[in-house]
């Protein structure tokens, strides 16, 4: 039996959230890697905009080593997953010092990708270290309200980036299918508002509810 | 013997709402032989969650508890009668440390001087006397001069200060010579604030002088409690969650209680 | 073994990956250091062990009484074995703590003692630390990274295994604990050990919490937890006594648990280690715990402290400058490898102020004679070389006092360097029991 204080329950979140930014902006920007062979760069002001990141970047490729590796900007990939490892670090006894070790080797292998002038192999172990993670986690954590704290992270954060990026929007009912049934099962407090918003987007989604509204609810669904 | 009613009220004001207040009183007369504590109540404002009376290491009984939700005062007033009659004083043993310097009650070489040319001699209550008078006649009592955090060399430096100095310096001088003292917090006859003086041990038993006013305790005095300096002794301290200022407002009384008339048959 | 060498660099991704830091404060910046491991064990034969383990529980037994002592009837100062200023001038000495006696009598659950190994075969001890002892988790978890690179190392050898003490740590909170959870209580991330804080709570089961996990209310304390308030019997805190409660101790701590100490001397918690232990770990008191394990237990002291001279005594302070060149002199109040100077390294006005302030206030000062300690071998790049090591054994008091069977061997960075200590650079080794 584990006991979670508020505070712990906080940081399951981030966890949560962390980590799917960790994976899915590593999977984008693998994406965009394999763009820029053919030619084509990303539209990086059109990025920070969408992501809500002042743009100080000179170029797609200074956009996405920056955006990646650079430790200094606040606004990285690289200090997402710092926040990830960060938040697995004050949880060690709840998810294992096996499950932690997965968190620390996605951030060394990020470390190495940054020193790389190819750096798919190493953006790969990221992904996969925090797929083990995520499988470890699953192993590891009796409580199922507990895990379902994290995940339920996990799916706020991924609909948060399929709204801002505009992509996969195509699988938005299904993750929110499950972000709503992680939500009962972690017994977080949920915001009535957003609840009804993203209720009424699921019975009738082509009319009613914006794109930035329904964006709004996600982002405010649980009450921490 | 003596019969005194007291009453004891502090009312502390915040500049801000503050929240998860958690506090510690140390503010309720002593229930010891020689001062007995025959009724008392006890009231606080806003209503505290979990408190609870316990001792703390002098023996001192204090009370802890806190207040969680937004507030931006606190109110505590204790009231009650006391039996004083120093006749009742037992024998006890002192705790070494009250013949060791605290934080505030370092002695320094300017005292040392002022101590071999008082030539004090005789047993420790007469050198304690004559110390206290010295402080008495060469210290200007000045409010306002000193804060809580005053040593007794540096009011010693300045020749100023409150009770709290005159009692902190007194000490000071007493352990240089070897003297068990302690600084006692309290209340004597009278309106107003609350008094600090000294007590010296001897033979087992303790003594109190007063070195602001100059003449040794009676049984107008009411100890609230005891300790080293005045960090032992605090009436109250607290920690909040807030970014507030804190005043504090404090009125004490304490007078013989006159004997009822008879009621008629 | 040559396989357990051959795998150093492994061994040592295997702590990066574990994440195995601790932390120091360089010009106000906080920064995370790996620990160097080296794969070289130290190896103690099972003939010295058991020498050194009765020693240990000994020493361990006689400081906790001591406390108990010190903080009741005081009987070690009324029958003048120690002067009183060594308790009553000490910063360790904690006046509101008196009065009251911890459960089971047990102030010192989880001692660290310090030791090294002289030329002469003979372990001498430098140090009780008894107030918050760090270093357990890094030994232990270098031991099952050893034993998964090279198995037939262990298999081959006949070491005994450590990995027990998270169930020594369970079982020494259990024996105190006054009915609730066992809370491992941490500064927060930010700390130079959270390594440790969060590793040892994985391994002994206790719920780690930060100051605003835990609250006090009606003497009693209660963990936070989002399905309510749970009940806390055992605080195993890993911050400093003066932090501890901002109601009694410092008034500014904002990591502390306000009333813990009312609640702790009502009886309704345990505080693992007790407050006020640091009166009894002071490098003056050090030079008196032979004369205590005489005292309380009638015994003879097992194990030796170095040779020591208290610059108090007259003799002892003339002893001291005669032979200030062959002596190494610490100042009481410092920890940590800070304030020890050796004597043949002052020159000019350096030594003279020195010893001025010696002769102005010799309590503050214990002189020793610097012991002639075994070297012991490091992996340097294809070749080893010799550097200083002390052994830190660590004993817990639960329902009877043990040693936990290894220990942390750190080594000094510097071939010259005598100070061994994680904060001054340098690493650590396994250390390595032997059944026969």
């Amino acid at each position: 039996m584990d006991y979670v204080s508020l505070n712990k329950t906080n940081r399951l979140f981030w966890l949560g959230r962390y980590s799917e930014r960790v994976l899915s902006l590593t999977q984008y920007m693998m994406y965009w890697y394999d763009k820029m062979i053919d030619g084509s760069g990303i539209d990086y002001e059109d990025y920070c905009e969408k992501i809500g990141i002042p743009c100080k970047y000179e170029s797609s490729e200074d956009f996405i080593r920056k955006y990646l590796f650079d430790k200094e900007d606040k606004y990285s990939l690289r200090n997402a997953a710092e926040e990830m490892l960060g938040n697995g670090m004050v949880l060690r006894e709840t998810i294992s010092s096996k499950t932690l070790a997965y968190l620390q080797m996605a951030v060394n292998a990020l470390e190495l990708a940054s020193s790389d002038s190819a750096p798919g192999i190493e953006l790969q172990w990221v992904i996969d270290d925090v797929m083990a993670f995520r499988g470890s986690c699953d192993d590891f954590i009796e409580e199922e309200y507990i895990r379902n704290i994290i995940k339920c992270g996990i799916s706020i954060e991924r609909m948060s980036l399929y709204l801002r990026l505009g992509y996969n929007l195509e699988q938005a009912s299904k993750e929110i299918k499950k972000m709503m049934n992680r939500l009962y099962k972690s017994g977080l407090e949920a915001q009535a508002m957003s609840v009804g918003t993203i209720e009424l987007y699921r019975m009738d989604k082509s009319e009613g509810v914006s794109e930035e509204e329904l964006l709004q609810a996600v982002e405010n669904l649980v009450v921490l | 013997m003596i019969k005194l009613k007291f009453s004891y009220e502090t009312s502390i004001r915040f500049s801000d709402d503050v929240t998860n207040h958690a506090f510690l009183l140390r503010c309720f007369p002593m229930d010891i032989p020689g001062q007995k504590v025959e009724s008392m109540t006890h009231t606080n404002y806003p209503i505290v969650t979990g408190g609870q009376y316990s001792k703390d290491g002098f023996g001192n009984v204090i009370y802890t508890g806190r207040i969680d939700r937004s507030h931006s005062s606190m109110e505590y007033k204790i009231s009650g009668v006391i039996v004083r009659d120093d006749s009742e004083a037992e024998y006890e043993k002192a705790m070494p440390c009250y013949k060791y310097p605290s934080e505030l009650t370092y002695g320094n070489g300017q005292m040392q001087v002022v101590l071999d040319s008082l030539r004090v001699h005789g047993s420790d209550i007469d050198k304690a006397h004559r110390i206290a008078d010295y402080i008495n006649k060469t210290m200007e009592y000045m409010p306002g001069s000193t804060n809580v955090a005053t040593t007794a060399a540096e009011a010693f430096g300045e020749k100023k200060g409150v009770c709290q100095d005159f009692a902190h310096i007194m000490i000071a001088m007493c352990k240089m010579e070897g003297i068990y003292a302690r600084y006692v917090s309290g209340i004597t006859v009278g309106e107003g604030e609350t008094h600090a003086w000294v007590e010296v041990w001897q033979d087992g038993y303790w003594y109190g002088i007063d070195p602001t006013r100059g003449c040794d305790t009676d049984e107008t005095y009411i100890k609230l409690c005891v300790g080293r300096d005045y960090n032992d002794c605090p009436v109250e301290r607290g920690i909040f969650n807030g970014n507030a200022l804190q005043s504090q407002e404090v009125f004490m009384k304490v007078s013989y209680e006159k004997e009822e008339e008879p009621m008629p048959a | 073994m040559d396989r357990l060498l051959s795998h150093k660099d492994q061994i040592n991704t295997q702590m990066a990956r574990y994440g195995v830091k601790f932390g120091i404060y360089k010009n106000g910046e906080f920064l995370e250091r790996l620990f160097p491991f080296d794969p070289i064990p130290r190896k103690i034969s099972a003939t010295d062990y058991e020498k050194l383990e009765k020693g240990l529980i000994q020493r361990v037994n006689a400081l906790n009484v001591f406390l108990t002592d010190i903080y009741g009837a005081k009987k070690i100062l009324g029958d003048g074995i120690i002067p009183e200023e060594f308790i009553y001038r000490s910063p360790g000495y904690l006046a509101a703590l008196e009065n009251y006696t911890p459960p089971k009598e047990i102030y010192s659950h989880i001692s660290g003692i310090d030791l090294v190994l002289g030329k002469d075969d003979e372990w001498y001890i430098l140090e009780d630390n008894l107030r918050i002892p760090s270093g357990a988790s890094y030994p232990l978890i270098a031991r099952s990274l050893c034993r998964k690179c090279s198995p037939d190392t262990f298999r081959n050898n006949g070491v005994v295994d450590n990995r027990n003490y998270g169930n020594l740590l369970s079982d020494t909170m259990n024996n105190v604990n006054t009915g609730g959870i066992n809370v491992i209580f941490t500064p927060g991330r930010f700390n130079a050990a959270y390594f440790e804080h969060s590793f040892l709570a994985e391994q002994s089961g206790a719920v780690l919490a930060e100051n605003s996990d835990i609250y006090v209310e009606n003497n009693r304390v209660y963990y936070r937890s989002s399905n309510g308030p749970v009940r806390v019997g055992a605080i195993y805190r890993r911050i400093s006594d003066e932090y501890l409660d901002p109601l009694t101790f410092r008034a500014d701590s904002l990591i502390g648990i306000p009333g813990l100490i009312a609640a702790y001397r009502a009886g309704n918690v345990a505080i693992i280690n007790a407050p006020g232990n640091g009166v009894a770990d002071d490098k003056g008191i050090y030079y008196f715990v032979p004369k205590m394990i005489r005292y309380y237990l009638d015994e003879e002291p097992i194990l030796s402290n170095a040779p020591t001279y208290l610059p108090y005594y007259e003799e002892d302070l003339k002893y001291t400058l005669e032979r200030f060149d062959d002596l190494v002199i610490k100042d009481v109040a410092e920890a940590g490898g800070y304030g020890v100077v050796f004597g043949k390294d002052l020159s000019g006005t350096e030594r003279e102020e020195f010893i001025a302030r010696i002769i102005a206030q010799p309590r503050r000062f214990i002189s020793q004679e610097i012991i002639d300690f075994q070297d012991l071998p490091i992996l340097d790049g294809e070749g080893v070389i010799d550097r200083k090591a002390d052994l830190r054994a660590f004993v817990l008091s639960g329902s009877t006092t043990k040693v936990w069977p290894s220990g942390l061997t750190r080594f000094s960075r510097n071939p010259d360097s005598f100070v061994v200590n994680s904060s001054q650079g340098g690493g650590f080794k396994d250390t390595w029991i032997m059944s026969h």
